[in-house]
């Protein structure tokens, strides 16, 4: 029915990992994408370096959201250094028009279309850039 | 009730592809119909050359047609004469003119008045020479209504006033402004009125003295006439005290290494050579819209506009940010419940809808509505219900994908 919400993502969208903020964290960061307005927070909390709890909120569009949740989902009880080459790598491949689940595995694949449209992309990018504020701020 | 467009055959671009095209963004830039598009080609094929230079006849005659041009532009808005009207590349490029070239400007004190509802065009300006000087920026709330809360502006406005500046038409409302009192406001306190007239301009008949302001800017191609050209209408008293910004050929009547004398009248405000394509596609596109509005365009619009808020209200679970008014005025700002304004136009988009979404440059007034983004939707000559109709089943979509059951 839409190319770019396919039910995969629509489904994180709708009912999507982590969306609470009321968890003990390490770092909490804020991210802005003025071109379209999302607005995000993410928050990480790192024990013996390995995120222990991740969560996201904010007021932002289905492709934030669902990236978010996508993040959320695949980033807990991951080491916290394997999260950042993770979001480095998902940042980069939708900058590169790349396929997500070959490039990360099959949990990615709800964003598989979005890298085809560039101004959404970057919606896509947000939750993952905002944790990279959190693992600067807490970097071993 | 037959809303059906009498002038959408005049626009090419629906018939180019068998792709449809529901265009409800002419407020960001309205679409060209093909006498203006011809209009255009005719001059590149026989007319082209640099106007006010040469002496042969081919720039004789762009430079008579120019002059005519002014003269049709200051018959457009009542103008006193085309004495007073101004040539440039947009109200972006106008605004910047008369905020960088007024010399009370340069004074250091005093305010400037504002409202909440203007585009950055109209805002980022002043709140530069805000910044770098005494002057203060006093921003006017709206009243419920979506007009400049009068009471406010009447105490925020003194005798150390330096210029009001305020839109005509809201750029996201659709809300128009009572131009002509806060004119007689303005002049009580001796300070200038700027009006931003980007959007009213397509929408209704501007009387520059009726209004009295003292600059009415707007931009081409919002009135069915293709990108490039502007106009900056100045009245005599505010000619006089403005100071030319941009500086280069064709504003001077003689210039040394050291010293130079300022061409007088409006030419010293049209540094460099004129975009003569431009605006010759502006002359067709006011010719255009002159005859449009003689066949009913306003009252059609009204209509439409209407059309579209009944048919939105009525489908429920949306948020409208435009507010009813005795004349519908074509721009109409929404969300739909529970769903961002991005995903709403890229839905929209999937079904040939062409709809803006975000902060449509009006930052501060999302701010003032409490939303981060909003969908707006602006009806042209060329839109009729059948485009409403196609917007309803595209927002039934994004009910059934986005918003859980
Ligand atoms: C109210 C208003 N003011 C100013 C502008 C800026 O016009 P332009 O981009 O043509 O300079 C616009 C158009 O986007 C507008 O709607």
């Amino acid at each position: 029915m839409s190319a770019l919400y396919q039910q995969a993502l629509l489904a994180h969208h709708q009912s999507p990992v982590g969306f609470n903020l009321d968890i003990k964290f390490d770092s909490a960061k804020s991210g802005h994408n003025p071109a379209c307005g999302d607005e995000i927070t993410v928050k990480v909390a790192v024990t013996d370096g390995v995120i222990t709890d991740i969560a996201f909120e904010g007021d932002s569009c289905a492709i934030c959201r669902a990236s978010a949740s996508i993040m959320c989902e695949q980033l807990k009880v991951t080491p916290f250094t394997q999260a950042k080459s993770i979001a480095d790598k998902l940042i980069a491949g939708l900058e590169s028009k790349e396929n997500l689940s070959e490039l990360l595995g099959d949990s990615y694949a709800p964003l598989n279309a979005v890298a085809s449209f560039p101004i959404r992309a970057q919606c896509a990018q947000l939750p993952w850039q905002t944790f990279q504020l959190c693992f600067e701020e807490l970097k071993p | 009730m037959a809303l059906i467009s009498r002038w959408k055959a005049d626009f090419p671009v629906f018939t180019q592809s068998d792709q449809p095209l529901y265009y409800l963004d002419s407020a960001a830039s309205s679409l060209v119909p093909k006498v203006v598009a011809d209009a255009s080609y005719q001059y590149l094929l026989n007319e082209h050359a640099n106007s006010h230079r040469g002496f042969y006849p081919l720039s004789a005659q762009l430079t008579q047609r120019i002059e005519d041009i002014r003269a049709q532009v200051a018959n457009f808005i009542n103008a006193p004469s085309a004495d007073n009207i101004i040539f440039n590349s947009g109200t972006t490029a106008g605004i910047h003119l008369v905020a960088n070239g007024l010399n009370r400007l340069k004074s250091g004190s005093g305010n400037i008045v504002i409202s909440a509802a203007e585009h950055h065009a109209n805002l980022l300006p002043w709140q530069q020479i805000a910044e770098n000087s005494d002057i203060e920026l006093r921003v006017v709330p709206l009243a419920a209504s979506g007009q400049v809360d009068m009471p406010m502006l009447e105490r925020l406005i003194d005798d150390n006033t330096l210029i009001v500046a305020v839109t005509h038409l809201s750029n996201v409302l659709g809300v128009e402004n009572p131009i002509a009192s806060i004119g007689k406001l303005t002049r009580q306190h001796g300070a200038f009125l700027l009006v931003d007239g980007a959007q009213f301009a397509a929408h209704g008949k501007v009387n520059v003295q009726a209004l009295g302001c003292d600059f009415y800017v707007f931009s081409g191609h919002k009135l069915y006439s293709g990108h490039g050209s502007g106009v900056l209408f100045a009245s005599d008293v505010a000619i006089a005290e403005l100071a030319p910004v941009v500086l280069g050929g064709g504003m001077v009547n003689s210039v040394s290494v050291s010293d130079s004398a300022w061409a007088t009248g409006v030419r010293k405000f049209e540094a460099g050579t004129l975009n003569a394509q431009a605006i010759i596609a502006l002359s067709a596109g006011l010719s255009y819209l002159k005859q449009a509005e003689a066949e009913g365009a306003h009252t059609y619009l009204a209509e439409l506009t209407q059309f579209t808020l009944d048919k939105l209200s009525a489908f429920g679970g949306i948020n409208i940010y435009s507010v009813q008014q005795s004349k519908p005025q074509s721009i109409i700002s929404f969300n739909l419940e529970r769903v961002h304004s991005h995903d709403v136009a890229m839905v929209l988009a999937e079904h040939h809808i062409a709809v803006r979404a975000g902060h449509h440059c009006a930052q501060p007034l999302h701010h003032c509505l409490g939303v981060g983004s909003t969908v707006r939707i602006s009806l042209g000559l060329y839109n009729q219900a059948e485009d409403i109709e196609q917007l309803l089943v595209g927002l039934e979509t994004c009910r059934q994908l986005f918003i859980a059951r």
